[in-house]
């Protein structure tokens, strides 16, 4: 079996289509909870799927346009899977 | 020692490429509870104040906050009562009714250089309408103790999942409390 591996992207998608991107392949949200950072708060969703860990981190507020923090520690092939439906919205 | 500080994205792609360069390298990890008055209801965002909206009232972010009702924040064990104003938009940074969090900090150090993310993860706030005892320590307006229906507050943890950056298991993660480099504090 491969290593998992990390990756971390900001994306000019919606949330709810990275969410529901991430429910399709089988992701399941865990949590979720607001956290602060670089001055700025944001609503940290954490996806779970057996040992795979996706989190969507997006920013709170009245501000456009929106581009949600995806951190990924996935197997290379989730990795992918992930990326390309993102890639297919954009 | 140069520090660089990071956003999230930054730190994991660092660690990423570190990864893929076979780098020997280790993560330092700090996570500490604080309740100092940083996060109050005026500054929070819309979406998180709502939370609060069934006891708290406000004009918009960073206007004033008032109770809308009596209640026990049962986790600072006191008690405020209709109309007491809990966070003045002209003393942002002293807020009467405060938010406890979780401080995280990551860093790792790499050719003489360090680097470092840190973010904060607040408690949960839960409302319900519990019979609680009332005592003179919870507020020096109350007269005498009692046994009262009221709104409470409470701040439940984050989950432990939610205060880490997931990494790989080979990365090599040690927590500490307390850095002698004030570079790293």
């Amino acid at each position: 079996m491969s290593e998992k591996k990390i990756r971390s992207i900001s994306v000019f998608i919606p949330e709810e289509v990275v969410c529901a991107s991430l429910e399709k392949i089988g992701f399941v949200q865990m949590d979720d909870v607001i956290t602060s950072s670089d001055g700025k708060f944001w609503k940290k969703m954490l996806y779970v799927k057996d040992e795979e860990v996706v989190s969507v981190s997006e920013e709170l507020g009245d501000y456009w346009p929106k581009d949600p923090v995806i951190s990924i520690c996935c197997l290379p092939r989730t990795i992918k899977t992930i990326l390309g439906d993102l890639d297919a919205f954009v | 020692m140069p520090s660089f500080e990071c956003n999230e994205t930054q730190f994991i792609e660092n660690i990423s490429r570190l990864l893929d360069s076979e780098s020997r390298f280790v993560v330092n990890r700090r996570v500490q509870i604080y309740d100092d008055r940083k996060y109050g209801p005026s500054g929070m965002p819309d979406e998180v104040f709502m939370q609060f909206s069934s006891i708290l009232a406000r004009k918009g972010q960073r206007s004033s906050v008032y109770a809308k009702t009596h209640f026990l924040d049962d986790y600072h064990h006191k008690v405020y009562f209709l109309q007491d104003l809990l966070h003045s938009s002209s003393k942002m940074k002293y807020p009467i009714l405060h938010i406890p969090y979780f401080k995280v900090e990551y860093s790792f150090r790499i050719f003489g250089n360090s680097y470092y993310h840190s973010f904060d993860v607040l408690f949960k706030p839960k409302i319900s309408i519990e019979q609680k005892k009332i005592t003179k320590k919870m507020n020096p307006r109350i007269e005498e103790e009692s046994s009262i229906l009221i709104h409470v507050l409470q701040f439940e943890l984050p989950q432990e999942k939610m205060l880490t950056i997931n990494l790989p298991k080979k990365v090599l993660i040690l927590d500490f409390k307390k850095a002698n480099n004030p570079l790293e504090n």
